[in-house]
């Protein structure tokens, strides 16, 4: 260990910046060998990503910045990438080389980032990838004579070959330690004269504010509502003297004729353009239009909606039913595991803290990783293929209903099947707000735990009807819980979008990449990297609440307790031993720590119409709602084998009785469990995962309570108004 | 009509290319647009509309960008090219 830490504390920290699709996957994977560790930044939800490249006998720490068109900030989350070239973050070593990949077929585009990285004054390389598309599509860049124009090497390569590691491996060594680029672009005076008189306001002002460089200076005054000026603003003393002060050199900026929302790319796309030209040739034969002509098919009104409903019928059935044999497979092998447990360590607590704590925990976290794998690996082939931002595209104007965007209907599609691979899926949709608010809403899907939950009660309760001549009431109810479903997100969405997104309108902008063939090898690898992910956050999470949960229905248990139901039952004349076994094991639940807390809050759930039998049933079921089958099957003496189909837990539910006589599952009961468990966020994945995804309880805790009072709001007002009606 | 107001990309017929003349509207998305190469004298395309009438797909820069109508509608359009 102590060796480790001495040459990490010397090895050269090396940074990975570049667009969206400018390939810095394959870079990363192909200088670090594809092995990486992922964490999170501190109170962001970026991710943060490092690995190991060794050349030459040296090694270098490689971090992975998340993919971004520009460094202008203006959430926490895009700032990351600045703090980190700016040596501003104390969880990362000061960088000593930035490298920058672009994209060839879209060279100027990738220069904006580009430019503006070769202001952060680091000893930089530009890794140019993609050029076998570009020569595909005839357009050939001259890297030397960019190189010579820029200042730093430009290295050409082919991430996804490895075409090129060599000399972009030799130029980064070469650069360390070097000269630090010259800026590129030449700011107007009235700019460099607003930084300058900021920065000596800043200096006048106490020492409060930490020393910032003139490259943040100007993104504080060009930025508009910017994260650096929201930084400075929060940091000052005086009241808002700082915040009119920068109003005021903008409004100067102004003055001088400039727009100083759009100055910085006006002015660097003309140096850019400047740049390229003569270093970039086109040849307007090859020009693909190939893309354009597919395009016209799958963006087609008719043709192209039926190829969008037929491949996330695709999607959407892959994770629900392709998965299932595999997590059957999965249950399977963990329930053989618990009945030799079982049957070898007999019934004591050890035996029971195996099987019931920790064999089960385990089991219910594998368990979701066929759906995780399945649908991680289908949306990164939708992604790399370039499938997934047209069905963006098609899908924005519904979204917009719930106030999201096109990028959020694959995550929430998948949610029907189940919100945890849903949650992860999310990380495609690049507006951080936008993200933190599908995240929010993911779980009010009708996910596949909750059809045992609606089938028990509505075969046991609702009659079998036709109505309106065809439709089956049964069916019809089942349906309506979808729905409501729905309808509650869409709602959960709008209100979320006015508390969150109120301030900073965001632009919906979507770029449409070419198509391209997907790469097998990126799929496998982000298909693994999300499940270890998984496996690492929220497995141990979610295994600490299947003990916790075990232990509270398990204890306390006086022996005495079993003693006095095993004369009763005596007395009773009953002998068949599974019945006694299971009148026994109900006793200890109604008696457990659960079982008691179930009795005690009773008159908390009184309101919803509900027992203390259900209301202890449903907070048992809070790690995984699906529970609350065998969990009623416990409390009702049926032993632990219960599920939606068992015919004796649907005559106990149809034959239980309040003391007084009353039947406890009328209609409105009925319809408020369901509503309950349609909307409470009973599933430790799913909070385990929002935390994981979010990078902070806050959001997991918001998630889970606001679905929580939702669901005793909605259950409250269905029996109360069901009661009134009938 | 046509005189009153000014032309901007959510006019723009499909398959048509003009040439931008300024951004128009909330800073925040003049500032995103123009990152995205949207800048004053720069040709854009109109490709095509989504199904649904929003959003809009269009050309620029060699590469192509999805924009909603609200988005368009601060990109005023040069008036020389019909
Ligand atoms: N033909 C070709 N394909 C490449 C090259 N570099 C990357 N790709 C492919 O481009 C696709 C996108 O690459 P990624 O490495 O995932 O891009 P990224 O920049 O990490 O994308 P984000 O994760 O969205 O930020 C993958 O299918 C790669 O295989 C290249 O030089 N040539």
């Amino acid at each position: 260990m102590a060796s480790t830490q001495a040459t990490t504390e010397s090895i050269p920290v090396i940074a990975l910046l570049g667009n969206p699709n400018a390939g810095k996957t394959s870079v990363f994977n192909m200088l670090t060998g594809a092995r990486r560790q992922v964490a999170n930044y501190p109170g962001v939800t970026v991710e943060k990503a490092s690995g190991i490249i060794r050349y030459q006998s040296r090694r270098y720490e490689l971090i992975d910045l998340p993919g971004t068109y520009s460094l202008t900030a203006r959430s926490p989350d895009e700032f990351v990438v600045t703090e980190v070239l700016l040596g501003h973050r104390d969880d990362v070593a000061s960088l000593q080389v930035a490298v920058v990949v672009i994209d060839a077929t879209n060279l100027e585009r990738n220069l904006f980032l580009a430019t503006q990285v070769l202001e952060a004054n680091l000893p930089t390389v530009i890794a140019l990838n993609m050029t076998d598309i570009a020569k595909r599509r005839g357009i050939t860049i001259d890297s030397d004579k960019l190189t010579q124009r820029l200042g730093v090497p430009v290295i050409p390569i082919v991430a996804s070959t490895g075409t090129g590691r060599e000399a972009l491996l030799n130029a980064i060594a070469n650069v360390i330690g070097g000269r630090q680029p010259k800026p590129i672009c030449q700011w107007p005076d009235a700019v460099n004269e607003s930084v300058d008189a900021l920065t000596s306001e800043i200096a006048r002002l106490n020492g409060s504010i930490g020393p910032m460089t003139p490259y943040e200076i100007r993104r504080c005054i060009l930025d508009a509502n910017g994260e650096v000026e929201r930084r400075l603003v929060t940091h000052d003393t005086n009241g808002n003297a700082l915040a009119d002060f920068i109003y005021e050199l903008r409004k100067k900026i102004e003055a001088a004729g400039h727009s100083p929302a759009n100055l910085e790319a006006e002015i660097r796309y003309a140096c850019i353009a400047k740049i390229v030209d003569g270093c970039i040739h086109r040849n307007p034969a090859a020009r693909a239009r190939r893309s354009e002509r597919l395009d016209n098919l799958l963006t087609h009104r008719i043709l192209g909606t039926m190829i969008f409903v037929v491949v996330m019928t695709v999607v959407f059935s892959s994770v629900f039913s392709w998965a299932a044999p595999l997590m059957d497979a999965i249950e399977g092998v963990f329930g053989a595991l618990s009945g030799w447990v079982k049957s070898s360590l007999g019934k004591g607590l050890l035996a029971t803290f195996l099987t019931d704590g920790v064999i089960a925990g385990v089991g219910g976290v594998l368990v979701f990783l066929p759906q995780i794998m399945i649908l991680i690996a289908l949306i990164t082939l939708l992604e790399d293929c370039g499938y997934l931002a047209r069905a963006a595209f098609l899908m924005d104007r519904v979204l917009r209903l719930f106030g999201l965007g096109g990028r959020g209907f694959v995550p929430l599609l998948s949610s029907f099947a189940c919100a945890i691979p849903g949650v992860m899926a999310t990380r495609t949709i690049e507006c951080p707000k936008e993200r933190l608010i599908t995240i929010l809403i993911a779980p009010l899907m009708a996910c596949s735990a909750r059809i045992p939950v609606y089938t028990i009660f509505v075969a046991a309760f609702i009659p079998q009807k036709i109505v309106l001549g065809f439709l089956p009431l049964q069916g019809l109810v089942f349906a309506g819980m979808y729905f409501f479903g729905i309808i509650a997100a869409a709602v959960a969405a709008l209100v979320f979008k006015s508390i969150l997104a109120r301030r900073t309108p965001t632009p919906f902008i979507l770029e449409l990449p070419s198509y391209k063939v997907p790469s097998i090898k990126l799929i496998l690898w982000r298909t693994l990297d999300r499940a270890k992910v998984f496996l690492q956050s929220a497995g141990t999470i979610i295994l600490a609440m299947s003990i916790i949960i075990w232990a509270t229905l398990y204890f306390p248990r006086p022996a005495s307790l079993e003693t006095q139901v095993r004369s009763d039952m005596q007395q009773a004349g009953i002998t068949d031993p599974e019945k006694i076994d299971n009148a026994v094991a109900g006793e200890y639940l109604r008696n457990s720590a659960m079982g008691r807390t179930g009795k005690a809050i009773e008159p908390v759930v009184k309101p919803l119409g509900w027992d203390w039998k259900i209301g202890m049933a449903a907070m048992a079921s809070f790690p995984a709602r699906e529970v609350v089958v065998s969990t009623l099957g416990i409390i009702y003496n049926l032993g632990d084998g219960a599920d939606e189909e068992s015919p004796a837990l649907r005559e106990k539910l149809q034959a239980a009785k309040w003391p007084d006589g009353r039947k406890v599952y009328t209609i409105p009961v009925v319809l408020s469990i369901m509503v309950f468990f349609a909307l409470c966020c009973q599933c430790g994945g799913t909070v385990a995962v929002i935390k994981r995804e979010t990078n902070s309880w806050k959001w997991a805790a918001i998630a889970f309570s606001y679905m929580t009072v939702l669901a005793y709001i909605g259950a409250l007002v269905v029996y109360q108004v069901g009661t009134r009606i009938s | 009509m046509i005189a009153q107001k000014p032309r901007t990309l959510a006019d723009l017929r499909t398959s048509t290319i003009a040439k931008v003349q300024s951004l128009t509207g909330d800073p925040i998305i003049q500032q995103r647009l123009a990152e995205m190469g949207l800048t004053s004298g720069r040709a854009v395309r109109m490709v095509r509309v989504a199904p649904l009438g929003d959003p809009y797909q269009i050309e620029v820069l060699d590469y192509h960008l999805s924009l909603r109508r609200r988005e368009c509608e601060c990109v005023l359009l040069a008036t020389d090219s019909a």
